[in-house]
């Protein structure tokens, strides 16, 4: 079942006179339960791709669609609304609000959603826990590492339970066999919990435990690769 | 500006009062208050009216007024200024400890208060307050301070809260006929600061010896001097009491 | 939302910390220059008001009208007894102020003799206290002047002045021996003292009471204690705080005040930019963090609001935080005299053209915060304009990339 349809997205960025062409016409499905990762060097275009499948901005031409709704065109409001009710987003390092520990970062989506406190902690208790995170809960983001810093932010954006999470390069700032475990632990997430996962990546080494890989170059999709069906669909 | 400057009672006696009543005691006394007594008792004596040249120096400013002046030879005196023009009309009443002054240009009679009383009367070194006066024999004490064949030198002293601000007057007078010739005022330093100097002595129908002429010279570094004369005079007279009211000081009084 | 925002500031300690010092120092400088100038210009003020009058005088409502001889204060021993009897008072001495011309061998000077009880003046007046050269009077026939006057008059101690006065009765004079010289520093004062005993004045004015009672009373307590005695003072007759003994004077200092109003606003302005200013750094140094909460679901609504709150509640932190430092600044400069010393040290001879004494306590009045509250207040909404405007244009996916 198809979750999010990207369809023959165009961005192009001006500065002055030049036009940068960031995506030339991009058309992704991603399905329910997906574990898929865009690669492609840097400059391919593979995070303005995830930040218009997020709705943090939003594309020169063609439509996105969510669940059969088109997002592309949303007011800045409602977009926001949409990111908090059914989105979860992990970005690169330093995303973590610096003046709140581990635990209420985890738990920052569900506060924003209204849900009381002691509800919200359970879940993003819970959520930590699955990431491994037991027992630095009360840490601030300066205490802890790369690694878990990024964990912290995979588990906020699985505590509230969002139809995909998005991860734009979220091992960019992590030493290889930290960022091999945060996608381990995403991939388990994926198999174990049915998180939906889109990331992007430009480390190819990361691609083993994936089951589709979207190769971006130049912003347009070069390969499609299903690692259990081996079928293009670009 | 010019500072105010100061005579007390002798200067008043002498320029407003003086006459020639013939009332001399041609006996010289020789105890000090009673030659003083005689000597003030002689320049007291009646009416005289009198026109007056005073010249006012000042530095480099010299100034010439001329005055008509009436008085009873007591405790009253009508003075106006006949020149120079620009002051003319100008009149001062003295009546008793009473003062006033009268402005032409004004058309107004103004008393005089005691803070301005001070001010230096037509710029000489004679402020209106001398010409009210004070009681010589009330705030001195007289002693001899020489004496020669031809004049006596009285020395007077402050009485004890005397309103006098000088140490000492020293008062020289001729002998016999106890005609003053010259009065040295020193302050309290014993710095003589005023003198004044009476000349030209005139005997008139057997009077007392008058000076018509003063030189009251300021003894202070850049001090002025002022020199008074009678021009002409009649001593002896008269005037009728309607020569010292307000409507005389505004209109003059002839008769 | 005031959890969220609470929760920043406290995290933030040391953004906050910079932030509440910031607005404690405008508060406090604000509440600083308003004390220091309204306690300059009373110490002025009282210090005029203990020299020139008395901090309550009694005197006939004619008297108060004109202060002519003619109207001097008939039943002296009744209002002694009303002045004498009300629990502040401290002394009661009786006062004739004469219109005398001083003659010395050099000049003249007109002048306002007082005639005082030697024994009580001391009591109701800062004046014999400020004799620096022989003494204070002690029986008739004795002169106490201002060193001013005194200098223009040219005597010295010992010398006698001849005084002059037009009385009731007529023209008086008498001899006065100098036997102090006050020097007060304050040249209103010093151009113009010369005080007599009260049997001397008498002798001059003609008068056989006095002009007025001059009335001790504890600082700061004068109006009300003047208040109070007019309840039991015969008609005709009223007692008056300083306020009403010098009304010009009040109304030159209200307008000295109004002069300060240009400089105590720039003062605020100053105060209100380096408000606005920490708190715009603030903001922006946070671009990123607020980039993730956009990127999150947070609305920018929510946002906005955010930062208000946490201006607001970070203004008003070190608003209190100012405020109480300040009033107990005030409160001891108040109580101690540190002002005046230190006035005097680094300006006293440029200053000696006012009736200003050594002894400056600053004023602590209510108002001070509400200017204070202002200022911050103005600041906080220029603050809020600015910063919640800028997290208004903020594009998460470009604030994200925003330098830490």
């Amino acid at each position: 079942m198809t979750l999010f349809s990207v369809r023959n997205v165009r961005k192009t960025y001006r500065v002055g006179t030049v036009e940068t062409h960031a995506l030339r016409g991009v058309n992704l499905e991603v399905s329910r339960g997906e574990f898929t990762a865009i690669a492609g060097p840097s400059g391919s275009g593979k995070s303005t791709l995830l930040h218009l499948m997020g709705v943090l901005d939003r594309p020169s031409d063609g439509a996105v669609v969510l669940a059969g709704e088109r997002i592309d065109r949303l007011p800045r409001a409602a977009a926001a609304r949409l990111r908090l009710a059914r989105l979860g987003f992990v970005f690169q390092a330093y995303n973590l609000i610096p003046v709140m520990t581990a635990l209420e970062n985890a738990a920052f989506v569900l506060e924003l959603q209204g849900v009381p406190r002691r509800e919200r902690e359970a879940r993003a208790r819970e959520a930590l826990g699955l990431l491994g995170m037991d027992g630095l809960e009360g840490r601030m983001p300066n205490q802890l590492s790369g690694g878990q810093q990024q964990r912290v932010a995979v588990a906020r954006a699985i505590a509230s339970g969002p139809d995909i999470v998005l991860a734009d390069e979220p091992t960019a700032n992590l030493d290889s066999a930290t960022g091999q475990a945060l996608i381990d632990l995403m991939r388990r997430l994926n198999e174990e919990q049915g998180v939906t996962f889109v990331f992007s990546t430009h480390d190819p080494r990361l691609l083993s435990h994936v089951r589709r890989t979207v190769r971006l170059e130049d912003g347009r999709v070069v390969d499609d690769e299903h690692a259990d069906a081996g079928q293009g669909d670009a | 500006m010019r500072r105010p400057k100061r005579l007390t009672a002798m200067v008043v006696c002498l320029l407003l009062a003086a006459s020639g009543t013939p009332s001399l005691s041609q006996d010289v006394p020789a105890d000090a208050e009673a030659v003083l007594d005689a000597v003030v008792e002689n320049l007291r004596g009646g009416g005289q009216r009198a026109t007056i040249e005073m010249r006012v120096e000042d530095g480099e400013d010299v100034e010439t007024y001329r005055l008509a002046i009436i008085s009873d030879g007591t405790d009253r005196a009508l003075t106006r200024v006949l020149e120079p023009a620009r002051e003319a009309g100008q009149a001062f009443l003295v009546n008793g400890n009473d003062l006033f002054i009268y402005a032409p240009r004004l058309g107004r009679t103004l008393r005089l208060p005691p803070s301005g009383r001070s001010d230096s009367f037509l710029g000489s070194d004679l402020s209106y307050n001398d010409l009210a006066g004070d009681d010589v024999a009330r705030d001195f004490t007289a002693s001899i301070a020489a004496r020669d064949e031809a004049t006596i030198t009285l020395s007077l002293t402050p009485n004890e809260n005397a309103a006098t601000p000088y140490g000492e007057v020293r008062m020289n007078v001729r002998l016999p006929d106890l005609a003053p010739l010259r009065l040295t005022y020193f302050d309290q330093r014993n710095q003589a600061v005023k003198r004044i100097e009476l000349s030209s002595f005139e005997l008139h129908d057997g009077s007392g010896p008058v000076p018509t002429r003063f030189d009251v010279v300021d003894l202070r570094p850049d001090g002025g001097r002022t020199v008074a004369r009678w021009l002409d005079a009649e001593f002896g007279v008269t005037p009728p009491d309607r020569c010292f009211t307000l409507e005389a000081l505004e209109r003059g009084c002839e008769w | 939302m005031v959890k969220l925002a609470w929760r920043s500031l406290f995290r933030q300690r040391r953004r906050t910390a910079l932030l509440i010092a910031v607005v404690a120092y405008a508060t406090l400088a604000i509440l600083f220059f308003w004390g220091f100038v309204d306690g300059f210009l009373n110490s002025i003020y009282q210090g005029q008001g203990r020299l020139v009058a008395a901090p309550v005088a009694i005197h006939t409502e004619a008297y108060q009208a004109d202060p002519d001889l003619s109207h001097a204060l008939t039943e002296l021993a009744a209002a002694r007894e009303v002045a004498a009897a009300h629990p502040a008072v401290s002394a009661v001495s009786a006062r004739l102020d004469v219109p005398v011309l001083l003659r010395s061998p050099y000049a003249s000077r007109g002048a306002n003799l007082r005639g005082v009880e030697p024994s009580t003046e001391p009591a109701v007046s800062d004046v014999p206290g400020a004799v620096k050269e022989g003494r204070f009077l002690a029986a008739q026939g004795e002169v106490v002047l201002g060193i001013a006057l005194a200098r223009d008059l040219d005597v010295r101690l010992g010398e006698r002045l001849a005084v002059d006065a037009n009385g009731l009765d007529g023209p008086a004079a008498t001899g006065l021996t100098v036997v102090g010289f006050v020097d007060s520093g304050v040249e209103q004062v010093d151009e113009t003292v010369v005080l007599a005993h009260i049997d001397d004045a008498r002798t001059l004015s003609g008068v056989t009471t006095a002009t007025s009672l001059a009335v001790g009373v504890p600082f700061g307590r004068e109006e009300a204690v003047a208040r109070a005695l007019n309840q039991d003072l015969s008609a005709g007759v009223a007692a008056f705080g300083i306020m009403d003994q010098m009304g010009d004077l009040a109304q030159g200092l209200a307008a000295e005040r109004l002069q300060m109003l240009p400089l105590g606003l720039l003062f605020s302005l100053f105060a209100a930019v380096a408000v606005t200013s920490s708190l715009v750094v603030s903001v922006m140094e946070r671009t990123r963090e607020f980039g993730v909460m956009l990127a999150l679901g947070m609305s920018h609504r929510r946002l906005g609001l955010m930062v208000t709150t946490e201006a607001v509640l970070g203004s008003l932190l070190g608003l209190g935080v100012g405020l109480v430092l300040g009033y107990a600044l005030l409160v001891w400069l108040a109580q101690v005299n540190v002002l005046g010393p230190a006035i005097m040290a680094a300006y006293g001879d440029f200053l000696s053209g006012l009736a200003l004494t050594n002894d400056v306590r600053a004023d602590v009045r209510l108002e001070y915060a509400m200017y204070a509250g202002f200022t911050v207040v103005l600041a906080a909404v220029f603050a809020v304009i600015t910063p919640a405007r800028r997290v208004a244009r903020l594009v998460p996916s470009e604030a994200m990339r925003a330098p830490d």
